[in-house]
């Protein structure tokens, strides 16, 4: 099996003072060994469930109750509390997406990488500073023997988040897992974080899974895009494929709201309307009210997905019309 | 898959926006009374606290006895069905000692806790409200003040104000208020006088944050003039944290009261008050246990269903204040 | 971050300054000559003691008397207790109070954070509810009820402590638990919720995602960050232990100030009420002011912001 991580048909609930919220329907996601993959959505479409869905760490009132993780040849679902926590920090990386409150106020900078450093790996103390040092060297902090024994009030928001991918890095991880990472910074400082991330990428060769809402970060740095929404991937593509040929309704809309220098006159495009509420979904299409295309089926049943080249596919009943179901 | 084809037609959308417009969209108000009505506690509370006050108001006009009432032959009775809580050692009857005392401290509660809430939302507001150097001068004091141990000023102004109140009593003007007893009369003054920084600085802070929302500023470019905005705007969206710090006043103020009265501070004998009725227990407790039992569950049970009641109210209007 | 612990400071001394000015004041309100009471003295002796006093002279110049005396630390003689000055009566009975005192902090501290701790990570569950009922039993019964009572079960019924007295440690025992039943129970309340708030933090995520052991995650990285803003109520715990021992003292007649005090107050003995009220404050003032100096060389974000 050539891929770093296949999620099959995952599906995760959470129990709410209002009601159940199905946050995952049936997501299917697979990541090649050194792939960068975008994952695009709204907030509460069920990306950052996704990721937290692998590393186990959904909150308790959450919970996976289908599917199956396959992570760097074992299946996670299998594995104990012990076991995951040697693969998080170790074999998967993390990057939260608001770096100013994402590092402990009380504990130094460098106190809080050598203790992931220690965690995974058998390095003395004094080794693992000097490699904490080196680590801030590399993500670009200058004068790092200095600024490791200062706390992160300390560091402005960009360098805070400079330290979280120093530390998502530590243990040379498999796979690293960026939520939002740019999207509490200044867009100067949004630029830099990016292409340290494509400068690391290159480095230091692992697949990188991007959660973002911005199609203009997957369009710099990834291979392949998944598009959720309502707590399911709607389409699945190259980066290419999803700019040149967009099936879904959906990314047809995110396409058209992205500012772009070449749009000459034609105006900006929200899509109209609301994202779905959580708690009593649709039995349908979830993206069913906003969908200028909505058909009665679409109120009825779930589309199916429908790929229609290899890697590139939607979840739409269009699709379905158009590959001649009908 | 096999789907008739008649499925493909465009939907009409107006089904789901119908069902969403449907959906009863509740008030802030409403909403807060459904919480509060779902918590069971906070709903037993507050069926225990209207209870209450209905037993303190009719209770001594049922009771065959009154407070000062001696009953020669009837000392030191343990509870029996004439004197259900039993009689001290004047013969004086419990239950309704008890009853009186509840008028002491409830009266206590409420009037203390309003007379707190006018000063602190006036004091608080203008401060908030005026911002600036006056804003500054006034949270100084504030910090001054809560620097004092409260209790500490407290006993210091009951002290003071029971000579001060027996020398007024000798005017004319005053000698009406007489038989409440110099006691009563200054614990009004002094617990009134007592707790309203807290409130103060609940309206201030609410102020300030409310201040920079755009409605406010909406409602000046409107041209509403600045008491119009304080009391048609700010006043309303503070209203949520005061009703809770001032449900929550009220057994602060009920403890303080009975407090001074155990330690001999509060109202004058005869007029009965929880804490001194304990005090007088607490010289019996060999004997007479349960001369110190009544009063002690009276204050107990009073100051839970106040406070249950106060943090279900909390987390009904705030539930991100919720744990 | 010493621009703060002196601006502290100063506010501190005002605080002082203006609970003694208002102590004074106060006590001058009272009308009539302080020593009237209810026995009637002949002018002439009366005038004699006023002048024992100090209290002949005019209202500022005994103001700056007493500013001055409170600044040798010295506060004067005892009204009632003829010839026994404050400063002794401090001095002697001030001991046996902190003593209790501290005895019942620590108590509240070694019950009072686990059983906030046990509460937090059993959000929801019987330990938390359990835990969280005698909280609230905690802050709303009071302390000379809670104290009686306990007195009447385990003393007189039950005979396993002493009645009253202040001679071993089993007299301690009982008024130190009903001294510490409020203030454990406020801390066993603060220390849940802070720590509730704490575990969504996203840095209790991140601690996470890096693959820490869950003890490590909380004992670590949440514990410490939860303690820390519950030191800010550290003040008005020792206010609060020291106004219950007032109660306390009384009911198990411990010999210590607080009972002193509620003593002298009963007997009108106007300048120990002063003296002692004035040493309260100044007691309740420097602990606060030693708190905010400990909060702030424990939580590291002040240092910058002050």
């Amino acid at each position: 099996m050539d891929n770093l991580l296949d999620i099959k048909n995952l599906k995760t609930e959470f129990m709410t003072y209002a009601g159940k919220v199905s946050a995952l329907n049936n997501i299917d996601i697979s990541i090649k060994y050194g792939e960068a993959v975008g994952i695009v959505g709204e907030s509460g479409s069920g990306k950052s469930v996704t990721m937290l869905s692998i590393m186990k760490l959904l909150s308790e009132n959450g919970k996976v109750v289908d599917g199956r993780i396959f992570f760097n040849g074992r299946y996670i679902e299998n594995l104990s509390e012990k076991e995951m926590q040697s693969i998080r920090g170790n074999e998967i990386g993390m990057i939260f997406q608001d770096p100013m409150t994402s590092l402990n106020p009380v504990f130094t900078v460098g106190y809080q990488l050598v203790e992931a450093i220690r965690k995974h790996k058998k390095l003395p103390r004094k080794s693992a500073w000097e490699k904490a040092a080196e680590l801030l060297k590399l993500v670009g902090i200058p004068d790092p023997e200095r600024r490791i024994r200062q706390y992160p009030h300390e560091f402005s928001g960009g360098m805070r988040q400079r330290v979280m991918i120093a530390m998502a890095l530590s243990c040379e991880p498999r796979l690293l897992i960026a939520d939002e990472p740019t999207t509490a910074l200044d867009v100067t400082v949004q630029a830099q974080i990016m292409e340290l991330m494509k400068d690391l990428k290159d480095k230091v060769n692992t697949s990188i899974i991007l959660i973002t809402h911005d199609l203009g970060l997957v369009a710099d740095i990834c291979e392949r895009v998944f598009v959720m929404y309502g707590g399911m991937i709607v389409e699945n593509a190259g980066t290419n494929q999803i700019f040149e040929e967009p099936l879904h309704p959906y990314t047809k809309g995110l396409l058209k709201s992205i500012p772009r220098a070449n749009l000459g006159k034609e105006r900006l495009k929200p899509i109209e309307g609301q994202p779905p509420d959580m708690i009593d979904l649709p039995a349908g299409c979830p993206f069913l009210a906003r969908c200028p295309h909505a058909m009665e089926i679409c109120y009825l049943r779930k589309p199916p997905y429908i790929e229609i080249s290899d890697g590139h596919g939607a979840a739409c009943w269009l699709l379905y019309i158009k590959n001649g179901g009908v | 898959m096999d789907i008739p084809g008649e499925l493909f037609r465009p939907f009409n959308k107006e089904i789901i926006i119908k069902a969403e417009t449907e959906k009863v969209s509740l008030t802030y108000w409403h909403d807060v009374w459904r919480r509060l009505r779902r918590n069971k506690v906070a709903m037993a509370s507050m069926a225990c606290i209207i209870l209450l006050f209905l037993i303190a108001i009719l209770g001594p006009i049922l009771s065959p006895y009154s407070y000062s009432d001696q009953i020669r032959g009837d000392e030191s009775q343990w509870p029996s069905w004439k004197h259900w809580m039993g009689t001290d050692p004047l013969g004086r009857d419990m239950l309704i000692r008890i009853l009186y005392g509840a008028r002491i401290s409830l009266s206590i509660g409420v009037v203390a806790t309003l007379v707190n809430l006018v000063i602190g939302v006036i004091y608080g507001g203008i401060s908030g409200y005026f911002g600036g150097k006056l804003d500054q001068i006034m949270m100084r004091v504030i910090d001054v003040i809560y620097g004092i141990p409260l209790m500490l000023y407290v006993i210091l102004l009951s002290v003071v104000l029971r000579p001060l109140m027996n020398e007024l009593f000798k005017m004319p003007a005053f000698s009406f208020f007489k038989s409440a007893g110099a006691g009563l009369i200054g614990m009004y003054i002094t617990l009134a006088l007592s707790y309203w920084i807290t409130t103060a600085r609940i309206v201030r802070g609410q102020i300030l944050s409310l201040k920079e929302q755009e409605f406010i500023t909406a409602a000046k470019a409107l041209g509403a003039n600045g008491f119009r905005i304080l009391t048609r705007h700010l006043i309303p969206n503070c209203i949520g944290p005061i009703i809770v710090t001032t449900m929550l006043l009220i057994p602060d103020a009920i403890f303080t009261e009975s407090f001074l009265s155990f330690i001999g501070l509060g109202v004058d004998a005869p007029v009965p008050s929880w804490g001194s009725l304990a005090s007088e227990g607490l010289g019996g407790i060999r004997s007479y246990f349960y001369m110190l039992l009544f009063p002690s569950l009276a204050i107990s049970i009073t100051m839970l269903v106040f406070n249950l009641f106060g943090d279900g109210l909390r987390d009904a209007l705030d539930p991100r204040m919720r744990k | 971050m010493g621009y703060y612990i002196i601006k502290r400071f100063l506010y501190s001394f005002i605080t002082l300054f203006i609970v003694i000015s208002i102590t004074f004041l106060l006590m001058h309100a009272i009308p009539g000559s302080i020593f009237t009471k209810d026995r009637e003295l002949p002018p002439n002796i009366i005038k004699n003691i006023e002048a024992k006093y100090g209290l002949d002279l005019p209202f500022y110049q005994q103001y700056f008397r007493m500013l001055g005396n409170i600044a040798h630390l010295d506060f004067g003689m005892s009204m009632q207790n003829e010839g026994r000055k404050v400063n002794d009566i401090i001095s002697q009975q001030f001991p046996n109070s902190a003593m209790l005192g501290i005895f019942a902090l620590l108590i509240c501290m070694m019950i009072g954070i686990p059983l906030g701790i046990i509460s937090a990570l059993k959000n929801g569950k019987w330990q938390d509810n359990a835990s969280m009922v005698l909280a609230t039993l905690g802050v709303t019964i009071p302390s000379f009820v809670l104290a009686v009572l306990a007195q009447y079960v385990f003393s007189v019924k039950l005979k396993l402590f002493p009645v009253i007295g202040f001679s071993s440690i089993r007299h301690a025992i009982l008024p130190a638990i009903a001294l510490s039943f409020f203030p454990l129970s406020f801390v066993a309340r603060l220390i849940r919720s802070s720590m509730l708030e704490t575990l969504e933090q996203d840095y209790i995520r991140t601690a996470r995602a890096k693959g820490l052991a869950e003890g490590i995650v909380i004992y670590r990285h949440a514990l410490k960050n939860s303690i820390i803003p519950v030191v800010t109520y550290f003040g008005p715990l020792i206010a609060g232990i020291l106004t219950g021992s007032f109660v306390i003292e009384t009911i198990f007649n411990i010999p210590g100030l607080g009972r002193y005090y509620v003593q002298s107050i009963s007997n009108r003995d106007y300048t120990t009420i002063i003296g002692v009220t004035v040493f309260y404050a100044a007691f309740v003032i420097i602990m606060n002011l030693v708190v905010d100096i400990v909060y702030v060389l424990i939580d590291p974000r002040i240092k910058l912001k002050h």
